[in-house]
């Protein structure tokens, strides 16, 4: 599993080990280094650089009473308000303060009038619009990463299961330079999990696919479709696979853009 | 009383524990969380919401023995990050990933080696020092600190590489 021609760059793994890197490469790099030892080792040792690095800052004095505070809630069962809700309320304390701030230098004649209104924009203004507003345009974001953390979960307990079948898919011989992809399945649950290296570019219109070929002689089933990235990196993370499926072997094909139900002759490259 | 006893201790719902647990880490915690954040009132939320998490959940601990000064500075750092990032990415502290098998607390106490590894901090050409920074702190992409220094995306590369390869060689020697 740790024969790799390809190694993830300094650079990457220390975007990794900072946790700076965009989801789209995080999905990939999450699934290249769950399989290569090499790079995983190295990134274990960045953590350890950075972990030292954060270590050594110099240090600040704790606020008056906070260790009383700490103390306080050990046994409180309610949560304090986070971090995220005491900037909430913040926010709206200040903006209702500097509301109130700018009605009194209103000029007298219009103090009754602006009154009303800025009562109007208190309650219906800042609470309605200001504050559901902000959290309207958070919510996407919320539900995104609610959707992508469940999806992490998912592959971190599928990859540290033992059960999973593992298979290399290679063109004719191996040599560091010929395409390689990895595979790791596990029929029980249909979870399939598959990485490529020195993939070239398919041709234009076309796209890679991977197929499941059953145990059973049925049809192969399509595993998802994979466009290589200029360094000729892949992955294919959880596609829709029918769970109780034994596969035999496990293949690549060149298909039309979108894919295809049925796999196109020649097999690209496979492996069992 | 070491890491792991005071643990256990902890998982005994010792609040005397909890508290010495207090004081050998939170200053740690909280001046990283201070770091990034830099308003005392969130930092300290986050170093009690992460302290709070030990008292809860001391298991996930103690089956990395010895490493705990070290979680506790990453996941700091970590869930600081994710409070400027929209607020909404707090990470549970058991998902997050350990930063490496090794026995880092003992590490960090060799206190010899921690200063060292200060001094080289200290030392750091200033470019590089800010690139490091800018990266821990502030969360920012390689791509973010060039646009935000002007300095070309290879340079801020070369200097986040350097300054880390720094950092290690002080650990090494």
């Amino acid at each position: 599993m740790s024969n790799h021609a390809f190694h993830l760059e300094e650079d990457d793994l220390i975007q990794y080990a900072l946790g700076t890197l965009k989801d789209t490469q995080l999905t990939q790099f999450t699934a290249h280094i769950s399989l290569c030892n090499v790079c995983r080792g190295r990134l274990a040792q960045y953590r350890t650089d950075l972990a030292v690095f954060g270590a050594v800052q110099p240090p600040s004095s704790l606020p008056d009473g906070a260790r009383e505070r700490f103390l306080a809630r050990l046994n409180n069962p309610a949560p304090s308000p986070s971090a995220l809700e005491k900037i909430r309320t913040r926010s709206r304390a200040y903006l209702f303060s500097k509301a109130f701030r700018h009605w009194m230098d209103t000029p007298a004649p219009l103090l009754i009038l602006s009154g009303a209104l800025a009562i109007a924009l208190t309650f219906v203004g800042y609470d309605d619009l200001s504050h559901i507003h902000q959290l309207r345009q958070m919510q996407p974001e919320i539900n995104r990463f609610e959707r992508e953390s469940s999806k992490f979960q998912e592959l971190e307990d599928f990859l540290r299961g033992t059960n999973a079948q593992d298979a290399t898919l290679r063109r004719g011989i191996n040599t560091n330079k010929e395409p390689e992809g990895h595979v790791l399945y596990s029929a029980v649950n249909g979870r399939l999990v598959f990485t490529a290296t020195n993939m070239p570019g398919p041709p234009p219109g076309k796209t890679y696919e991977l197929w499941v070929l059953p145990a059973n002689g049925g049809n192969p089933i399509p595993a998802g479709t994979f466009t290589p990235d200029l360094q000729g990196s892949a992955a294919i993370v959880f596609p829709e696979i029918p769970a109780n499926v034994q596969a035999s072997s496990f293949g690549v094909t060149v298909e039309d853009q979108g894919g295809s139900n049925t796999p196109t002759l020649p097999i690209y490259m496979s492996g069992q | 009383m070491d890491d792991a006893e005071l643990l256990e201790a902890v998982a005994r719902k010792d609040e005397s524990a909890m508290a010495a647990l207090f004081d050998r880490y939170s200053g740690l915690v909280y001046s990283i969380a201070l770091r990034v954040l830099r308003e005392p009132e969130l930092a300290e939320d986050v170093m009690q919401e992460v302290l709070l998490q030990v008292w809860r959940q001391p298991g996930g601990f103690l089956s990395q023995k010895g490493s705990l000064g070290s979680w506790l500075a990453v996941v700091s750092r970590n869930r600081a990050i994710d409070v400027i990032r929209r607020r909404a990415r707090l990470t549970p502290l058991e998902e997050m990933v350990l930063p490496e098998p090794r026995n880092l607390q003992r590490t960090i106490e060799d206190s010899r080696m921690m200063d060292r590894v200060r001094e080289a901090v200290e030392t750091l050409p200033e470019e590089q020092q800010s690139s490091l920074h800018m990266a821990y702190f502030d969360g920012l992409t390689h791509i973010e600190i060039s646009e935000r220094t002007g300095a070309p995306l290879g340079t801020v590369k070369t200097r986040i590489r350097s300054a880390l390869a720094t950092v290690r060689k002080a650990l090494q020697v």
